[in-house]
């Protein structure tokens, strides 16, 4: 069986570290997002640990991406260049069939580039939500540096971008994890060693894999 | 029945007598402040001051006016504090008055962003928040609160709430007669009854009271997100639970499975 890298070891270390902060941030932000999840403080000691935790995990939800930028512009660079790529006829296609493809495998998808039409829609929400759900909580955190009428207005930015990172986050993970059958393995891709099988990167992104070939 | 209390500026000599009692009644540890070139003091509410007298003052053909505001939680019928405090800390006593619950309370300062007056302190050595409670202590126990139990000049007045409404009218229709025209009662509806109503010789914004204060809209539209998230996620979950199911056992060709 003939493997194709897809994520070098920097990035899973880095999607790793930012997959166990944003856990963090979503495990202390929901105790105190909703009385039903009260439990979720209780658990750990309480809403003292939790709020400690949400900041230290913060931290790192902001950091490490920001180091990620700086010292790889490039790799940045293009991967806004793919996320924000014209979209032709095929990228279209997949997003039509998308939503039954879910709820039927057997779906015949269009062949896609590196990174597919649905996951760069993704992508645009998770980015801005995640830069909105970051600067919002700055501000909340320092919150004495602003006026009150402005720091009011962060709470529900915080939170309407904690629904929609957290929708999209459950879908990433559902697909990305592997829980859905057409993507069994792909855990590896971020979690494991980085690659993926020559069929899989044809059943997954064909014209990627074309382009990995012909290389 | 609902408690409030009335206070009068222009009956306030400053004594600020209901400064110290507050402190005293509630064991509230006195704090340094700085000489900003008024006699006001403390020149701010703090964690540990929960009431104060505001000098304001005015030029007039005659000279100058004073006019001595009681500045203090004013236990709103509708207080955004209570609707945004995340662990149940602050609520309504049985009399009308806002209570905060510092054993409860987590230190979010939810409630201090949100207050439209501006009122409760945060101590990030305490990581509590705190705020005048209506000596809620002291009137279950058939005593008045602290601040107007020593109000020598009727300033502050304790009582039930519709009598002291009757009398603030009463008190504003004099005003007017003596030439205070801007006079008004404020806190008879503003956020569904205040509980501490004012006889104000002056427009509101004078004393920095918001002329109609309420509920800022963030926080309307925060808490309506709250139901709308848990929908939002449940129905995700639902509808990723039912994706798993309906392919469960799906083979892709190249696994071995049909087209």
């Amino acid at each position: 069986m003939e493997w194709i890298q897809r994520r070098s070891a920097v990035a899973r270390f880095i999607h790793f570290i930012h997959f166990l902060a944003t856990l963090t941030l979503f495990y202390t932000g929901l105790a105190l997002y909703h009385p039903i999840f009260k439990f979720l403080a209780d658990w750990v000691g309480g809403f003292g640990v939790t709020r400690v935790a949400h900041r230290a995990a913060a931290i790192f939800f902001i950091g490490i991406p920001l180091l990620a930028i700086i010292f790889n512009w490039r790799g940045f660079v293009e991967f806004m260049r793919e996320i924000f790529a014209p979209w032709d006829e095929d990228d279209k296609e997949f997003m039509r069939r998308f939503i039954p493809y879910l709820f039927n495998a057997k779906t015949k998808m269009p062949p896609q580039k590196k990174i597919k039409s649905g996951q760069r829609v993704a992508d645009w929400f998770i980015l801005g939500s995640a830069l909105l759900i970051a600067l919002s909580g700055l501000v909340m955190w320092l919150n004495v540096y602003f006026p009150k009428p402005f720091v009011r207005w962060m709470y529900p930015i915080h939170e309407l971008s904690m629904i929609v990172l957290g929708v999209f986050l459950l879908g990433h993970a559902y697909l990305g994890s592997g829980l859905f059958q057409p993507y069994r393995g792909m855990y590896r891709v971020m979690f494991g060693n980085g690659k993926v099988t020559e069929a899989e990167a044809r059943y997954h992104w064909q014209k990627w894999a074309e382009e990995v070939k012909r290389k | 029945m609902r408690v409030g209390i009335l206070v009068t500026p222009t009956r306030c000599t400053a004594c600020r007598g209901c400064q110290i009692q507050c402190k005293n009644w509630n064991e509230l540890a006195a704090e340094k402040t700085v000489n900003l070139g008024t006699y006001e003091n403390p020149p701010d509410l703090t964690f540990n001051t929960y009431n104060r007298i505001r000098f304001k003052e005015r030029e007039e053909e005659t000279g100058v006016e004073w006019f001595f505001f009681s500045q203090r939680c004013l236990h709103c019928k509708e207080a955004a504090c209570e609707i945004v405090c995340p662990v149940g800390a602050i609520y309504h006593g049985e009399l009308g008055n806002v209570i905060l619950d510092q054993e409860k309370c987590i230190g979010c300062k939810y409630c201090v962003e949100n207050c439209p007056f501006n009122i409760p302190r945060y101590s990030a050595i305490l990581n509590k928040s705190s705020k005048c409670h209506l000596c809620f202590d002291r009137i279950a126990n058939g005593l008045m609160p602290a601040c107007t139990h020593t109000c020598p000049a009727d300033a502050l007045r304790f009582g039930e709430r519709d009598e002291l409404i009757q009398l603030g009218k009463e008190r504003v229709a004099k005003l007017k007669a003596d030439g205070y025209k801007n006079a008004s009662l404020y806190g008879e509806t503003e956020l569904g009854g205040l509980g501490v109503i004012y006889v104000l010789p002056e427009k509101p914004e004078f004393f920095g009271l918001p002329p109609s204060p309420s509920i800022p809209a963030s926080v309307s539209i925060w808490q309506a997100l709250k139901p709308i998230g848990l929908v939002a996620g449940g129905a995700t979950v639902l509808g990723l639970a039912a994706s798993f199911l309906l392919n469960a056992g799906y083979k892709k060709e190249h696994e071995g499975g049909e087209e």
